[in-house]
């Protein structure tokens, strides 16, 4: 009976523990991971850093500011006149724009006009407070327009026509709004407002692009054949009612604004006769603050002065890009970047100068057909001339400094050891002739020959000759090419400026020529140019080469050959010519896998578009790469089975485990290695050098694989080396988190930001929300784009934040993609100049930016495994170069990976991307981070070696077990080089504010971290116990039944 | 020996009660469920362990096994044990897919295999319960023997 007692209760006790160990065991393992953990951070208390000095605490980084409110107020004036620079007047007949604050009385139609778009959705959304939000309606008031209160009234009580709004990371895509007949208030037609302002709107979101290339989100069903970028049956009707009520006198003009970051996709929507529209500005997404910037333009308060960084096609199949962009699921997602070079206006000005030449089996190319506005376009209240005064050779060029090209000048004093002069043989070219230089300037003369004050953009494209060369060794050229940019300060009316346009010719006059394994500069004539926009560029050039409407009937205008100037480059200048990279290697082909024709001759045979042969290459049809083993040999580096061949494949690393936890006599902190270079390119000395390596060797490996392991958008905290941990915040448009970290970051809030210092009852509030980046390329001002940077900049200082999940040099390589408003351009030479300026506003005031995504994230569809299919010229002079260019202006410390592949690699564990063209050609001395982690398909220990550094989530799983004395040398090798990047990062951003030399950084772990390794601990110990007894009292339960039955069988 | 393992099998369902049936249902669903786990979860993810389909099955198998020795109790005893662990390893296994996936998407029923993964996690626990229930219901009747 005891037996039996003793046995069930011990088997219901086991039963309890087993259930309790179970769910403890579950829990902690879940707990553990760095994104569950920040949660329940946020519910049941965050671990918290001290900071603790002993003397007043250094400030490296200070601010313009005195505090929140003046920051605010600061950046939100830039803010507006980013948008007041940038926003695109396409359109002003009738002198309806500007508006006379006086007689131009206001009916506002458009729900988007009561409810803007003011960012995209996803990562790069804007944040801003409920009482900060901004509408068109008494922000006009607020300009000093009077307002049909009525209508705005109606269209406030009826929120039922508004977008469906979800602040959520995804969106579904209602345009919804109300069509005329659904506005029921007689206000409408009030001919006391005599002005209609028409407000169109879209938005955008990651993860999808836009109808109909996403069909799965809802709300699609208002769309006009399911097509996002159409206008809506309810638009048309509204613009159709407005220009019968122009005609029957009720309005004077009618005025649209264009709140999208993607264009319209309608031929001539702005100049159907049917809507009579007679002004169009393109407003792109505002942020926080832009709102009152385009009051200002609407008022003539600001000039309009922004110019098209995309062109704007008449419909969708216009765009070269048009049959390989979006879902083709190859079984394995693939995207073909079919078009190569002629991605936007490369594409519609190329094939339109063939057609003119009829070159190239250039087929019927209409230009209008195709393009309603070409790339540079924009309007302005009031017109300019420009004359070229002249091309020269730059007298004083960049070129003695380590860090060279056209303003690198000023990363010298982000980074305290570069300007060391380099050897003679490595300076750049100088000569008596013109293109025996690799710096020109380009001098213009701009007159203001109109009645208003304003701006002008000088655009200078280039010419390179397309040789029967280049189409043997299938070398692209597009006719034309940005290649320099101005802007004019504020002109009076009658008043002139000579505008100096710098040309960095040794990299733009270059092409990549594959079978030259480099970069090449053909001998020929070369042509820049001044124009308006990329297609007077073309015509420019055509007149200059003797070509005019006269004797060629499809050339639609004459050009003006005085815009032009050719330049000669020798067979001498052509064969003694280098490339110059900011980094140490040679150039040499490093892309063979990202070229399906490449990778598996004997696969299907892609066909890439070519200037050579427009009719045969431009695709009607979607054109299928076909999956192979050899095409698929990538994806053997997402499980890491191919970890016995990292020789091979890292020839970087050598078979030897560093030294770790390493006691030093005078322990090194993180701020000793402030200003101290660990790269001899980058003029580390011998002592520089072994410095950075006795402070490595002082760490542990926990600590390695905990700072290179864990980065969900921070860096960790190292208390033995007062290393604070560190916010490192989306997104390109401005911070979205609340300048006190701790509400939204769910975490411990790490680095001290001003605003905890000197403003901390201020700090639940979000910073400002700047433009699009459409918009800051738009301005093609880099004074301003360097002063958004510096705002950012500003607002991560007071908020404590010290790195930036931005800017986005992805190319608007198709309108529909959904994150067109964290990228600039199609241009990858205005993305990399302006991103470039706004990255070295950001980092002047120490907050490090990860320009992302590294590289091809080109669409959000299939974003995250999709394999990339490329030549080698074109990922080189269209998708890298913005990076290139960034680097070169900004030293930008970082990248973020890009969840697609190369080929089929992830761009993580490619190897010639991420060390030997990232580091070794393009110089980047940060280090890169994941977009968001996911161990499947990503795989960290393999993204070491190759160069990305650190996952944006938890990977600490993965690296624990492969530490020192485990056979894994490459990888500890890579991990200590990874923390090294991270380390000289941190050591060189405002996360070192308030630390000097004498700081302690103390970090307490939250206290539920201890009772779950308490609890963990008892419950395993309770249920070892449990299972002992049951064990026990079984075995004497079992022992005295079978002794039973052999008495009962005796 | 084999004479009464044949005995055994003979009278396999004899003097069995109406839980003993239950148990053996349950036992299959189980069953059941490591194949469903197979077939919609291991294809989903790397990360999702093989073991849970190990330790659903042999979990299943002991219970018509030692149902052969009158020794039912035990047997489902064994299968609790063993489907409780199952169910604890496939969550640790599988949790962080949801969690890496929620960044694509609008509401956790947009990720593709969610609906798999929450139903063989709620079949799982419900089995667990139901045989340590079981476990303590009796599975044969007490027959007196006429002396």
């Amino acid at each position: 009976m005891i037996r039996k007692i003793l046995f069930k209760t011990s088997l219901i006790l086991f039963n309890v523990s087993a259930i309790l160990f179970g769910f403890t065991t579950l829990f902690d393992n879940v707990s553990r991971n760095g994104e569950v953990q920040d949660v329940l951070d946020s519910f049941l208390g965050a671990g918290k850093q001290y900071t603790i000095n002993t003397g007043k605490p250094p400030v490296y980084y200070k601010s313009w500011y005195q505090g929140i409110d003046d920051l605010m107020a600061g950046n939100g004036n830039y803010a507006a006149a980013a948008e007041a620079e940038g926003a695109v007047l396409l359109k002003n007949e009738n002198d309806a724009l500007p508006l006379n604050k006086e007689t131009d009385k206001i009916s506002l139609f458009g729900v988007n006009a009561y409810q803007p778009v003011y960012s995209l959705l996803g990562a790069g959304k804007v944040q801003i407070d409920e009482d900060k939000k901004q509408t068109f309606g008494p922000e006009l008031e607020k300009e000093g327009f009077t307002l049909n209160k009525e209508l705005s009234s109606w269209y406030e009580s009826h929120t039922e026509y508004y977008r469906e709004y979800k602040d959520t990371n995804f969106i579904n895509f209602s345009i919804n709004g109300a069509s005329w007949d659904e506005i029921t208030t007689d206000s409408k037609l009030n001919d006391e407002y005599n002005t209609a302002i028409y407000v169109l709107g879209r938005v955008g979101n990651e993860g999808v692009d836009l109808p109909p290339y996403t069909t799965d989100k809802g709300g699609t069903s208002g769309l006009t054949n399911g097509d996002y970028l159409k206008l809506t049956s309810k638009e048309i009707s509204v613009l159709e009612e407005l220009k019968k009520a122009k005609d029957n006198h009720i309005f004077d003009k009618i005025i649209v604004l264009v709140n999208s970051a993607n264009p319209i996709q309608e031929p001539d929507f702005l100049d159907k006769e049917e809507f009579g529209i007679d002004a169009a500005l393109w407003v792109g997404l505002p942020g926080s603050n832009g709102i009152p910037g385009i009051c200002n333009l609407l008022s003539g308060d600001s000039t309009p002065s922004g110019r098209l960084s995309d062109t704007w096609y008449t419909h969708r199949e216009a765009n070269p890009t048009y049959n390989n962009f979006g879902n083709f699921n190859n079984g394995n997602s693939y995207v073909l970047y079919q078009e190569g070079m002629y991605i936007g206006y490369k594409y519609s000005e190329t094939r339109y100068e063939d057609y003119v030449l009829n070159n190239q089996n250039a087929g019927t190319y209409n230009y209008d057909e195709n393009v309603n506005y070409p790339f540079g376009y924009g309007l302005s209240y009031t017109t300019f001339e420009q004359k070229l005064i002249s091309v020269v050779a730059d007298p004083d060029p960049v070129k003695n400094y380590y860090s060279g090209g056209v303003m690198a000048s000023n990363s010298k004093t982000y980074h305290g050891n570069r300007g060391e002069k380099r050897p003679d043989d490595e300076l750049r070219a100088t000569g008596d002739k013109l293109g025996d230089n690799d710096d020109l300037i380009v001098n213009v003369e701009v007159t203001n020959t109109g009645e208003k004050a304003g701006k002008e953009v000088v655009q200078v494209y280039l010419q390179q000759p397309y040789t029967e060369e280049n189409k043997t060794n299938q070398v692209e050229k597009p006719a034309v090419e940005l290649v320099g940019f101005a802007k004019t300060s504020k002109l009076e009316p009658g008043t002139s400026e000579t505008v100096q346009v710098k040309i960095d010719a040794n990299k733009l006059f270059a092409s990549y020529d594959i079978t030259q394994n480099d970069y090449i500069l053909d001998e020929g004539k070369y042509y820049l140019t001044v124009a308006n926009n990329a297609h007077d560029a073309v015509n420019n050039i055509l007149a200059k080469r003797g070509i005019s409407p006269a004797d060629h009937p499809n050339m639609d205008e004459e050009g003006d050959e005085a815009l032009v100037k050719d330049i000669d480059i020798s067979k001498e200048r052509s064969e003694s010519y280098k490339y110059w990279t900011l980094g140490e290697e040679d150039v040499t082909n490093l892309f063979d896998h990202a070229d399906p024709n490449k990778v598996d001759p004997n696969g299907n045979k892609i066909n890439f578009m070519s200037r050579s042969n427009w009719t045969g290459t431009v695709s009607s049809t979607h054109q299928r790469v076909d999956k192979t083993d050899a095409r698929e040999e990538g994806r053997s580096f997402d499980d890491g089975k191919n970890y016995d061949n990292w020789e091979e494949n890292y020839p970087y690393y050598e078979k030897e485990d560093p030294t770790f936890g390493r006691e030093l006599d005078e322990p090194l902190m993180l701020i000793d290695m402030k200003g101290i270079e660990y790269d001899p390119s980058r003029g580390a000395t011998d002592e520089d050098i072994q410095k950075w390596s006795d402070f490595l060797d002082q760490l542990t490996w926990d600590e390695m694989v905990k700072l290179t392991g864990s980065g969900r958008r921070l860096t960790e905290a190292i208390d033995s080396i007062a290393k604070p941990l560190t916010n490192d915040l989306n997104a390109s448009n401005g911070l979205n988190w609340r300048f006190n970290p701790t509400i939204d970051s769910k975490g411990n809030n790490g680095t001290i930001g001003l605003g905890a210092a000197f403003d901390p009852n201020n700090r639940n509030r979000y910073p400002t929300g700047y433009p699009c980046e459409g918009i800051i390329a738009s301005t093609f001002n880099i004074d301003l784009a360097h002063i958004i940077g510096q705002a950012i900049g500003e607002d991560a200082l007071w908020a404590g934040a010290s790195g930036l999940y931005g800017f986005g040099l992805n190319l608007h390589r198709n309108p529909y993609h959904g994150r067109a408003g964290e990228y600039y351009s199609e241009d990858p030479f205005l993305t990399g100049v302006i991103a470039g300026y706004e990255s070295l506003g950001a980092q002047e005031k120490g907050l490090y930016v990860y320009n992302k995504h590294f590289v091809l994230n080109d669409q959000e569809v299939n974003r995250s495994s999709y394999a990339s299919w490329i030549t080698e010229q074109a990922l080189r002079q269209e998708h890298l170069r913005p990076f290139e260019i960034a680097l070169e202006i900004s030293d930008a410390m970082c990248v973020m990976t890009g969840f697609n592949r190369i080929g089929t690699y992830w761009t993580g564990n490619d190897y010639n991307l991420m060390t030997r063209w990232l580091r070794g050609e393009a110089g980047m001395a940060g280090f890169a981070v994941t977009d968001w982690y996911k161990s499947s398909g990503m795989n960290m220990t393999n993204g070491h070696l190759a160069g990305n550094d650190l996952p944006d989530g938890d990977a600490t799983s993965t690296f624990k077990d492969k530490g020192p004395g485990t056979g894994n040398e490459y990888f500890t090798q890579a991990t200590r080089i990874s923390a090294m990047r991270i380390l000289y990062t941190v050591a060189n951003s405002n996360a070192m504010n308030f630390i000097g030399e004498d700081t302690i950084i103390y970090t307490i772990d939250p206290a539920w971290w201890q009772g779950r390794d308490i609890l963990v601990t008892t419950m395993e110990a309770v249920f070892i116990a449990f299972s002992c007894c049951l064990v026990g009292t079984s075995a004497w339960m079992i022992t005295a039944e079978i002794l039973n039955r052999k008495r009962q069988n005796k | 020996m084999v004479n009464e393992l044949l005995n055994l099998v003979k009278n396999y369902f004899k003097n069995r009660t109406l839980a003993f049936y239950f148990s053996l249902g349950v036992a299959l669903l189980t069953l059941i469920t490591g194949i469903v786990y197979a077939a919609t979860i291991l294809p989903l993810d790397d990360r999702a362990s093989v073991f849970p389909i190990v330790m659903l099955i042999i979990g299943a198998l002991l219970v018509p096994i030692f149902a052969l020795f009158r020794l039912t109790r035990i047997g489902l005893g064994c299968m609790s044990l063993l489907t409780f662990f199952a169910f604890i390893l496939y969550l640790i296994s599988i949790y962080e897919y949801p969690i890496e996936q929620a960044m694509n998407v609008s509401n956790i029923w947009e990720i593709t295999g969610m609906t798999n993964i929450i139903v063989v996690a709620v079949m799982m626990f419900i089995f667990f319960i139901a045989s340590n229930v079981l476990a303590y219901i009796k599975q044969e009747k007490i027959v007196l023997e006429d002396k």
